[in-house]
């Protein structure tokens, strides 16, 4: 594999794999958020 | 073709606007939720994974970070990369071995000099503190000009004095938000910025991959050397052997023990989502290199392809390379969408802010004043002093990097002053973590050793023809030679003959 080769690979799994992450990030994010303000709202120990 | 000449419309003004009005709602709202120190800083240790991966990527992925990477593919191409490449899988290692992240999440510690007194004593905590916070502040020192030459490459508006009042109105909302909500309102921040940053650059991608074309992207402009623009270890590619070694230990250093970054996995749930944070957010850490520096190899291209733009860029007086980027994006991008991806990158600054002034001004009540007051501080003074910490840093940034005018490149100063502090923390961390002879006086000769980073900024690093070992990539890297040899050497001849004062563990 020569280097133009692998930014050809890098670039392409840069964008694919980020995508992928945004998407999963902001489903699971947003049950996190609920769950975390919960959490601060029980009394302290 | 008019360098300045801009996409951005009253539209995009609109929803620049508005967008940055938004934190400052959010830390009014969450301010309810901080009971206690804990809840300030590390949000009562409650962030779960999804949460955790979008603060973590946030505050790493700043607009100077967008700023200093894409200037970096404008000046080097894709040799660039390659740093993307090495910070990827040093993330990587550290999220799949848990390498120190788990451990320090394990002992329920807020801030790294935190460990320095648990397991070398109160004096050492002090130091480190002290240098932690030097370099950390001084870190953010050209954040504010770096923001400033963003918005008038991309705006066009070219006032001074109004690029220093818009940069100055942002960075004191962020102060009061983070006054106000702490931890919990820099993570939601970050949450939504995250979402809205990531959008915009994936879009801001395609459109850039689009007027340039894939096929053009990959071959060299006829301004530069065909072979270094894609090869790091080619001669004339601005990078090297050396510099490729340096990358390996400040990235692997600071992806581990960056404050504002390690605070998010102090701030995990568990040591285990601690861990799966860092394997999580490697992918973010390539895509907070690889986008912005395609972003500057586009905007090179097509100012290589523009004689007029080109023009503007060479000679005596040519613009400075980090405009490249920002005039790019403000000709390519339709309004509107300009729009949002300026909200997404005035997003990345102000969460990129926050998180550091909360990094730094925990590491000054935790690390400074509570050990030299004894720790005899009740939690409701520390809160005080770590909020007025955060308006005096501010102040001070508004001094330092608004105002006045730095010697240095951008990424020179990012990595010198990174140093000062990583150098001697990588050290004593993992020695304290790692090698049971690690002594109180080895720490001590690490941690000041980190100070030999600064050399790395002086007068004899410019210039053409300087000998390798004046160069601030080899200055860089022998500081961290120099640390580790400090520590083992000192703690071999210095061994500790009983338990330092105060430590724990």
């Amino acid at each position: 594999m020569n280097w133009v080769q692998l930014w050809k690979f890098i670039l392409k799994l840069t964008l694919f794999g980020y995508s992928i992450l945004v998407i999963v990030v902001f489903f699971g994010g947003i049950q996190n958020v609920v769950d975390m303000l919960k959490d601060l709202r029980k009394p302290i120990d | 073709m008019d360098v300045f000449a801009t996409n951005f419309r009253t539209i995009d003004w609109i929803i620049v606007s508005v967008y940055i009005c938004i934190p400052v709602v959010i830390g009014v709202i969450v301010k309810k939720y901080i009971r206690q120190l804990s809840d300030f800083i590390v949000a009562g240790r409650s962030l779960k994974l999804f949460i955790a991966i979008a603060s973590l990527t946030g505050t790493e992925l700043g607009l100077v970070t967008v700023m200093y990477n894409s200037e970096l593919g404008f000046k080097h191409g894709f040799s660039a990369f390659h740093v993307g490449i090495i910070e990827t899988v040093c993330i990587l290692a550290i999220g799949l071995t848990g390498f120190i992240v788990y451990k320090l999440r394990q002992l329920r510690i807020m801030t790294i000099p935190e460990f320095y007194g648990m397991r070398f004593g109160r004096k050492v905590r002090i130091v480190g503190g002290i240098i932690l916070a030097l370099g950390g502040i001084l870190n953010m020192g050209l954040f504010l000009q770096a923001g400033a030459r963003f918005m008038m490459g991309v705006t066009g508006y070219s006032n001074p004095a109004g690029l220093k009042l818009f940069m100055s109105v942002m960075l004191i909302m962020v102060l009061i938000y983070t006054v106000m909500g702490g931890m919990v309102s820099v993570v939601l921040n970050d949450f939504m910025q995250f979402i809205v940053l990531s959008i915009g650059m994936l879009i801001g991608s395609y459109y850039a991959i689009t007027k340039i074309g894939w096929d053009n992207l990959f071959k060299a402009p006829n301004t530069v050397d065909n072979i270094s623009w894609f090869n790091p270890v080619a001669e004339g590619s601005g990078f090297g052997m050396i510099y490729v070694i340096f990358m390996v230990v400040l990235t692997f250093s600071a992806g581990a023990l960056w404050q504002s970054g390690t605070l998010r996995a102090l701030s995990a749930k568990t040591p285990k989502i601690a861990k799966q944070l860092y394997a999580w957010s490697s992918i973010s850490y390539l895509a907070r290199r690889v986008i912005p520096m395609l972003w500057g190899i586009c905007a090179f291209i097509f100012v290589s392809q523009t004689p007029k733009l080109l023009s503007a860029f060479q000679g005596p007086d040519a613009l400075n390379s980090q405009f490249g980027m920002p005039v790019f994006i403000a000709k390519v991008l339709p309004s509107g969408l300009l729009g949002l991806i300026v909200a997404g990158m005035f997003a990345a600054f102000m969460s990129t802010h926050d998180s550091y002034l909360l990094s730094w001004s925990s590491v000054i009540t935790q690390d400074i004043v509570a050990p030299i007051k004894k720790d005899k501080l009740s939690d409701k003074t520390r809160l005080l002093i770590t909020r007025i910490s955060i308006v005096c840093i501010g102040l001070f940034l508004l001094m330092w990097g608004l105002w006045f005018e730095a010697p240095v490149s951008l990424w020179n100063y990012m990595a010198v002053t990174g140093t000062i502090y990583l150098a001697g923390a990588f050290t004593v961390i993992v020695a304290g973590l790692y090698w049971k002879k690690a002594s109180t006086t080895g720490a001590t000769i690490a941690l000041y050793a980190g100070l030999i980073a600064i050399l790395g900024i002086g007068p004899w690093t410019r210039g053409d023809n300087v000998p390798f070992y004046l160069t601030d990539k080899f200055i860089g890297l022998m500081t961290f030679v120099i640390a580790f040899l400090g520590m083992v050497i000192g703690s071999l001849f210095f061994p500790d003959k009983q338990k330092p004062e105060e430590a724990e563990v």
